[in-house]
């Protein structure tokens, strides 16, 4: 006990000595020092993704594009669900869905990935994750303008469609705040991944991906309308397919529930930076 | 430019490895929740000058890399300050990051950037860091293809192309033939030129006698041994000293 006080009176005072002698500068070359790291990671990732060429982005399309077909025929055909322009309500879903797992995922992949370099160079840990995420979006990015150009030219072109960028922002950052959670989870427990996958595969389901949450039963139909992501879907739709507007209140607590979420995790994260080289 | 003081580092070894979520709700369920804590470094304080090359040597698992894993910001320490003033370069790996199914282009931009070299500085020494590791002709070749001591070579010429105030140096004369130490001791004596800042871990004592002006030994995570090579540039830190704690 007074052995732990005294090695606090000497720490701080080694601190008071150290900062008066030092004078720690923070310059602006380690911001592009750290851009140029993210750019390279981003590069790196990019490459080995898609091989380089614009056959790898057709095959990472490949799994949405099956599963937004399957989906379709089931739910035009066996089970017909009541949505107006299914086509376009289950296509949209399918372009956002498929960003968060991949993103998700990718994070946590990142990161082991990366393991070994931690331990051996400093930079900002959420660089990491910041270059996963951003590798992922190049495809939904792609994604998404097929899906914007599909609206535009097979429905209709309106001036309030220019909404849809606040969806888009607000799905980024969520997104982004779910990654850097979850990389704090996985630095300690590598189940993760595996606890991850069961709950994207239930989490689709909880969400109106392929769904109408207004028809859904009761309990579901409140789950639906609770979750982050089923609220930002239904931001989108709203804007891009079925021009109608939710109500203020609707977009505020959505936006403010998104920021309140990046400023948690970002804060979790930076409490566990430090231990990423000495877990992993 | 460092400042070392009273610095511990402390790893928890546990009896039972719980890094699943699994393992960790069985070990609360069984109550093995025990660990033991092993002093990598132990209360060591240092001062290493503007322009110094300093040898730290020790045998393994005495906390050599540890100690530079701290100066390079990696580690936190679990008591003590370490303070550095000036950008660090840690070399404690050649070829860090390499990516072997990419080309030697990318990775040589992706070992500049962790190494905080500027992009467009790359771009224009680039055919020159190929020319040096005498690899022109395999610029588009993926890194796989090379042989180890040419991955070694790429790494080692990027490496030198730092311009970082402060080095970290981790082993790097160990590995190579004579060809490559000759020029490893080429590359130092341009550094120690331009006053450049270098902590070099070695078990060679003649490579660290020959190299630096002062070096530290370490043994169990304690500062055992401080000696000066360099009789005219000391300033009280010129005596051998011995430090211990009773371990």
């Amino acid at each position: 006990m007074i052995l732990a006080i005294w090695n606090l009176v000497l720490q701080l005072w080694n601190l008071i000595i150290l900062t008066m002698s030092h004078n720690l500068q923070h310059n602006k070359s380690t911001w592009t020092r750290n851009i140029a790291i993210v750019r390279e990671l981003a590069v790196a990732d990019f490459r080995l993704k898609y091989h380089d060429s614009v056959l790898g982005y057709f095959w990472s399309m490949l799994n949405p594009l099956a599963l937004f077909l399957v989906y379709h025929f089931v739910f035009s055909y066996l089970f017909i669900v009541e949505v107006p322009k299914f086509t376009l309500y289950l296509l949209s879903g399918i372009v956002f869905w498929n960003f968060f797992a991949d993103a998700t995922l990718s994070g946590m992949n990142a990161l082991e990935a990366k393991a070994s370099l931690t331990k051996k160079v400093y930079f900002p840990r959420i660089l990491i994750l910041l270059s996963s995420t951003a590798t992922a979006l190049f495809s939904f990015i792609i994604n998404a303008a097929i899906l914007v150009a599909v609206v535009l030219l097979f429905d209709h072109a309106a001036l309030t469609q220019v909404l849809v960028v606040v969806p888009f922002v607000l799905f980024i950052l969520l997104t982004l705040s779910t990654t850097l959670v979850l990389a704090v989870c996985y630095v300690y427990f590598r189940d993760t991944i595996q606890i991850w996958n069961v709950c994207l595969s239930v989490g689709f389901w909880l969400t109106p991906v392929v769904y109408n949450a207004l028809l859904a039963p009761e309990p579901l139909r409140n789950v639906a309308f609770l979750n982050p992501i089923g609220r930002i879907l239904v931001l989108l739709r709203a804007y891009l397919v079925f021009d109608d507007f939710p109500s203020a209140s609707f977009v505020w607590t959505t936006t403010l529930f998104c920021l309140v979420v990046l400023g948690f995790s970002l804060w979790l994260f930076s409490r566990h930076e430090a231990n990423i080289p000495e877990y992993l | 430019m460092i400042s070392i003081r009273n610095v511990s580092k402390v790893f928890r070894i546990p009896h039972q490895v719980t890094k699943t979520l699994y393992h960790r709700l069985t070990s609360i369920l069984t109550n093995a929740y025990e660990y033991e804590e092993f002093y990598a470094l132990r209360d060591v304080s240092l001062d290493v000058q503007e322009g110094e090359f300093l040898g730290i040597m020790g045998p393994n698992g005495s906390g050599k890399t540890t100690l530079l894993r701290i100066i390079a910001g990696v580690y936190r320490p679990t008591a003590g300050i370490c303070l550095v003033r000036g950008e660090v370069a840690p070399l404690l790996e050649l070829g860090l990051g390499f990516q072997p199914r990419l080309t030697c282009r990318d990775n040589v931009f992706i070992y500049g950037a962790l190494l905080g070299l500027p992009r467009d500085e790359m771009r224009m020494r680039y055919s020159e860091i190929m020319r040096f590791a005498e690899l022109e002709r395999f610029s588009d070749a993926p890194l796989d293809h090379l042989s180890s001591g040419m991955k070694m070579r790429l790494a080692f010429s990027v490496a030198i192309r730092s311009s970082a105030p402060i080095l970290l140096v981790d082993e790097v004369l160990a590995v190579g033939d004579a060809i490559f130490q000759e020029k490893c001791r080429e590359v130092f004596g341009r550094f120690k030129k331009e006053g450049r800042t270098v902590l070099l871990v070695s078990h060679d004592s003649a490579v660290v006698e020959g190299f630096c002006d002062r070096a530290v030994s370490l043994e169990g995570g304690v500062l055992i041994e401080q000696k000066s090579f360099r009789e005219s540039d000391d300033r009280g830190r010129d005596h051998t000293f011995r430090k211990n704690d009773g371990n």
